[in-house]
């Protein structure tokens, strides 16, 4: 687990800069990742793949707001790295596997593939609306 | 004069930003930003992924409209941060209305080199083999992999195809290569490497931004986006299935 959450803060600065992130952010983001990945992992021992999803992109969101407003700069800058390793290029592998072997398989990847997306939107969807009311609670 | 160059520079920010990839309401935002600037007595800002508009109309002078056209999409995290930063700047009388634009147009199209954004794609499906709890020596051998995508990339660059095609010949060769390493090392995981490799190419930005974009109202741009995302992985989809096919008896 430590070797994949390593991978994953490798894997994260290394999509920063293919992504043109700043150099300054690099690190931070890496650690984003990272921690996103690590809740990922501990959550599915417990929870199936979409929860665990929704969970370590709630963590991911948090955590890029947080130190967007920080550093001062816009949270895309955090928030494109850190959801990197939640991208269901896996279920999508897997459907398309499936496919061409002609296993009905296929069906179920295809659909995790659209929950894990869905799961992603949600969990952005949730921490932008709560920061954006927070936002608004702070400037009254 | 000012209020002209005032238009030219919250066009030429709203332009960079759109280029880089970044979320319309930012755009906008950044766009009527720049034009608060000066005192006008109405000015408007609006952006759209394939172009922007911005007029503004100041007190005894002819209204004035500059449209955009926007036809070369990326992503680039650091020219987003960099506009954030003059507007900024340009707003609170730090630097003149010159000078922004000046170093708006100055803001370099790359951050890196291209040998480093080239090993960026290697190094990142590296990483994602061992995020997938791949072994290290897998990690090694995507390496290879990685080469070869980064060869396909670069080619498409070259000839300027569109990203449909250049994903879908990225996807195939991946695959197929995945498949021959593993005729020569035959301890490594196909599926991990191809996993990995195919990271480069997924639409995790369509998807981040369409969300964020139809969260903030902007339906255009969100749906545009949300189909870029499906087009992108279709384009995936295609080309992995073209790369089992092929090698459709090793299976």
């Amino acid at each position: 687990m430590i070797l994949q959450v390593l991978g994953a803060i490798f894997g994260v600065i290394w999509g920063s800069i293919y992504l043109e992130a700043p150099k300054k952010h690099l690190l931070m983001g890496g650690l984003i990742g990272g921690v996103g990945w690590l809740a990922y992992l501990i959550a599915l021992k417990s929870f199936d793949l979409s929860l665990s999803t929704f969970i370590s992109g709630l963590i991911i969101a948090i955590l890029s707001h947080g130190f967007a407003r920080k550093v001062k700069t816009p949270v895309t800058m955090f928030l494109i790295p850190g959801f990197l390793p939640l991208v269901p290029g896996v279920s999508l592998y897997h459907a398309v596997y499936e496919f061409m072997k002609g296993s009905s398989l296929g069906n179920g990847y295809l659909l995790s593939t659209f929950q894990v997306a869905g799961m992603i939107a949600l969990s952005i969807f949730v921490v932008d609306s709560f920061v954006k009311i927070l936002e608004k609670q702070i400037k009254k | 004069m000012e209020h002209q160059k005032c238009l030219e520079t919250a066009i030429l920010a709203g332009e960079i930003l759109i280029r880089s990839g970044a979320e319309t309401y930012r755009v906008e935002e950044t766009m009527r930003y720049i034009l608060s600037a000066i005192p006008s007595v109405m000015s408007e800002a609006f952006a759209l992924p394939t172009g922007v508009f911005a007029s503004i109309l100041v007190e005894n002078q002819p209204v004035i409209t500059l449209v955009k056209r926007i036809d070369k999409r990326g992503i680039n995290l650091s020219s987003i941060s960099e506009v954030n930063v003059i507007s900024r700047e340009v707003v609170s009388s730090v630097i003149s209305m010159n000078e922004a634009y000046d170093r708006l147009s100055s803001i370099k199209p790359k951050a890196y080199s291209r040998t480093i954004h080239n090993l960026s794609i290697a190094f990142l499906i590296a990483g994602f083999v061992l995020l997938l709890n791949g072994s290290l020596f897998d990690s090694l051998i995507s390496l290879i992999n990685g080469i070869f995508l980064i060869l396909v990339l670069e080619g498409a660059r070259k000839i300027e195809s569109n990203p449909f095609i250049s994903t879908l010949v990225g996807a195939t060769v991946i695959t197929i290569g995945a498949i021959f390493l593993k005729s020569i090392f035959k301890a490594i995981d196909t599926d991990v490497i191809t996993i990995a490799s195919m990271m480069p190419l997924v639409p995790g930005t369509a998807i981040t931004n369409a969300i964020r974009d139809t969260l903030q109202g902007d339906y255009m741009s969100g749906s545009a986006r949300a189909l870029e995302a499906v087009v992108i992985a279709i384009s995936i989809a295609i080309g992995v299935a073209c790369g089992l096919g092929l090698l459709g008896g090793l299976l």
